[in-house]
């Protein structure tokens, strides 16, 4: 009995292992610092609340900008993610794996590949103005597509499209068509087929889509950094100041653990908000 | 017959060559094993020593010129940094690790007193005395502290303006960024240091390194409107500088001399000194107190300062050189650009060579802390 126990813990140790090592242990160690200070450049183990206070006060037009904009970013990555995965499971039939090839073949290019053509695609002189300009539809280039909020949007769901479009897939690839065929043959209509049949059933992958878009939105300075202009900065972007250049670990740690549970009561809010909107839509 | 080049028809050919059991892969990590080990003993002690190199891209360019090392062994593992703060960072967080670093020439001093960088040790570095004298003159004081040096000089430059000659005029003051026909086209970079430099010579403060809190807080609310009325990004490092001038998007800015030939026939970009002067700085290489490869750092170091060395840099990209004989081989367009009979003039008139910012509170004046968090400020506004 004993030795079952023993083999037990020893089948599970690896995995407890990678979890307190790469997951558990680094939050700890973040959230134990955020409470310490820095004296003269150097750390200073503390119970300070002051990291927090200036995370509240500070910095918190930074934590709601971002939050706002994550959560556009995630909400039109997983519409744009869900259409394209209906399509590959409903419409696109023998051509549907090819089609999530193709998505999926996005992710080789890389994320700053991916930043840098968007700025040549957005610039005064890009693409899209030329073209634009040349179809006589605009006089002179639209000047806010590139380094403002919107190229910011159009370059992270870009990037996080892929990502968005695997979980909603697996998720409708899960689904009987019997149900479908029973509610077409009730009678029902393609919007009431989605709102009664698909979507409840793919709940899961919908709101993993989101997390996904939203976290990786949430927790990015790269992309304001390079197409969000003077404007558009995010609190990743003051969180990575604090750590590298003003050496102040403590802050970008409040900063950090602030931020990630802003995230997680988005997230949450929008679950709820998911589930009731279906359930109050639903016949 | 196939080719050898032919790929593997699928899985179970790949699984042919290499099965997959345990005793098969335990023999052939046992094999691997022995064969590193044979390699091992057979190459000479200093096969693999590699240096570890901190600093910006392109300031590497001046230290394995010639293939210097490589007959002895000798490499470098580089780190490139997006912030001169990050090496004060990382030097926290080891300074035995990095063997040779180009922290930003107001730090050194401060970097020394912390116990951070190892005192260079001159006599294994006799180009040293090759160093132009008015360059050792204006670098001595940031570098040179309690009768040590703790850097030694490779180039210098200047945190100066940039424009596109063909839609710009020649601008002669920071405050042309805010001509209304710039509105939109003008850009800095992220350097705040450069920044609060600038905009405090604007506000008319005589020192920019020694602000009193109400002098930063004018040059903060000037930077403020600077990026929010003016201008079209903050380019996050030279590359995206160079991205925007060739594009057009911006035809004036703050910028760094290279960056003018950095973009070619893309744009007509020159050089413009403001008459409130620009941040002037001398780089050097330091060396982090512990490193295991101290007695190398000092040979590649030594390198740098050679004229092969020098020239490198110069050549590779535009980089000014800081020993007389560099000077006299440089190229014309590097001669050109940095004109280095008038060197004290460079210094003194077109910038401002600047110490460190105060860090202990004395008075009213503003810390270095206070300096970045004003940057902060700029940023978040």
């Amino acid at each position: 009995m004993r030795d079952a126990r023993l083999r037990a813990i020893a089948a599970v140790m690896p995995s407890l292992l990678v979890w307190i090592g790469f997951f558990l242990a680094p939050l700890v160690y973040l959230f134990i610092v955020s409470f310490w200070r820095v004296r003269q450049y150097r750390l200073v183990t503390d119970a300070t609340l002051d990291n927090y206070i200036a995370a509240g006060s500070e910095y918190q037009h930074a934590i709601l900008f971002t939050v706002v904009l994550a959560g556009f970013v995630g909400l039109l990555t997983t519409v744009l993610a869900f259409a394209l995965a209906y399509l590959i499971r409903f419409h696109a039939g023998r051509f549907g794996n090819a089609l999530l090839l193709t998505v999926l073949t996005t992710l080789f290019g890389g994320y700053l590949v991916k930043i840098y053509a968007w700025k040549g695609l957005l610039g005064s002189d890009g693409i899209v103005n030329r073209a634009l300009l040349e179809t006589g539809l605009i006089s002179q280039p639209i000047t806010w597509l590139l380094y403002s909020p919107i190229a910011v949007v159009i370059t992270l769901v870009s990037f996080l499209l892929p990502y968005a479009v695997l979980p909603i897939n697996a998720a409708l690839r899960g689904i009987a068509d019997a149900p479908i065929e029973a509610a077409r043959d009730l009678g029902a209509r393609p919007v009431r087929i989605l709102i009664d049949v698909i979507l409840p059933q793919c709940e899961r992958g919908v709101l993993t889509a989101f997390a996904l878009a939203f976290f990786i939105s949430a927790g990015d300075y790269v992309t304001p950094q390079l197409v969000g202009g003077p404007e558009t900065f995010m609190i990743g972007n003051f969180i990575q100041s604090q750590y590298v250049n003003r050496m102040n670990a403590p802050i970008g740690s409040a900063l950090a653990v602030v931020t990630m549970l802003a995230t997680l009561a988005a997230v949450a809010l929008v679950s709820f908000l998911y589930r009731r909107a279906l359930r109050a839509c639903s016949t | 017959m196939t080719s050898d080049r032919a790929p593997p028809e699928a899985v179970t050919r790949v699984v042919q060559y290499f099965p997959l059991d345990r005793r098969s892969l335990l023999k052939g990590t046992a094999a691997a094993g022995l064969a590193g080990v044979a390699s091992l003993s057979g190459r000479p002690a200093s096969a693999a020593t590699s240096l570890n190199y901190l600093g910006w891209e392109g300031y590497d360019s001046f230290l394995a010129a010639g293939d210097f090392g490589k007959t002895d062994g000798l490499g470098l593992q580089k780190t490139f940094i997006s912030s001169a703060d990050e090496i004060v960072a990382k030097l926290r967080l080891g300074s035995s690790q990095i063997d040779i670093c180009t922290p930003y020439f107001i730090h050194d001093g401060f970097l020394a007193g912390q116990g951070l960088l190892e005192p260079i040790d001159l006599a294994k570095i006799p180009n040293f005395s090759k160093i132009n004298a008015t360059i050792l003159r204006y670098c001595e004081p940031n570098m040179k502290v309690d009768g040590h040096w703790y850097a030694v000089p490779m180039t210098y430059g200047s945190i100066c303006m940039l424009y596109n000659a063909d839609l710009a005029a020649a601008p002669t003051s920071w405050k042309d960024m805010l001509k209304p026909e710039y509105k939109g086209k003008c850009a800095i970079t992220a350097d705040y240091v450069g920044n609060l430099f600038a905009w405090a010579r604007v506000a008319g403060v005589e020192q920019p390194n020694r602000m009193t809190k109400a002098e930063l807080a004018k040059t903060t609310e000037l930077l403020i409107d600077l990026k929010r009325n003016h201008l079209r990004t903050i380019a996050s490092s030279y590359g995206d500088l160079v991205q925007l001038l060739t594009s057009k998007e911006v035809v004036v800015c703050q910028g760094w001399e290279p960056v003018s030939t950095w973009v070619g026939s893309a744009a007509n970009i020159k050089i413009a000194y403001p008459e409130e002067k620009s941040m002037g700085f001398i780089e050097g290489y330091a060396i982090g107190k512990g490193a295991p490869h101290a007695v190398e750092a000092h040979r590649f170091i030594n390198n740098a300062l050679s004229e092969q060395g020098q020239l490198a840099g110069a050549n590779a990209n535009s980089m000014p050189v800081v020993t007389d004989e560099a000077m006299k081989a440089a190229n014309a367009a590097n001669k050109a650009m940095y004109d280095y009979d008038r060197i004290e003039d460079y210094l003194s008139k077109k910038t401002m060579i600047v110490p460190m910012y105060p860090l202990e509170a004395k008075g009213d004046l503003a810390v270095w802390d206070d300096y970045q968090e004003a940057w902060e400020k700029v940023i978040k506004s």
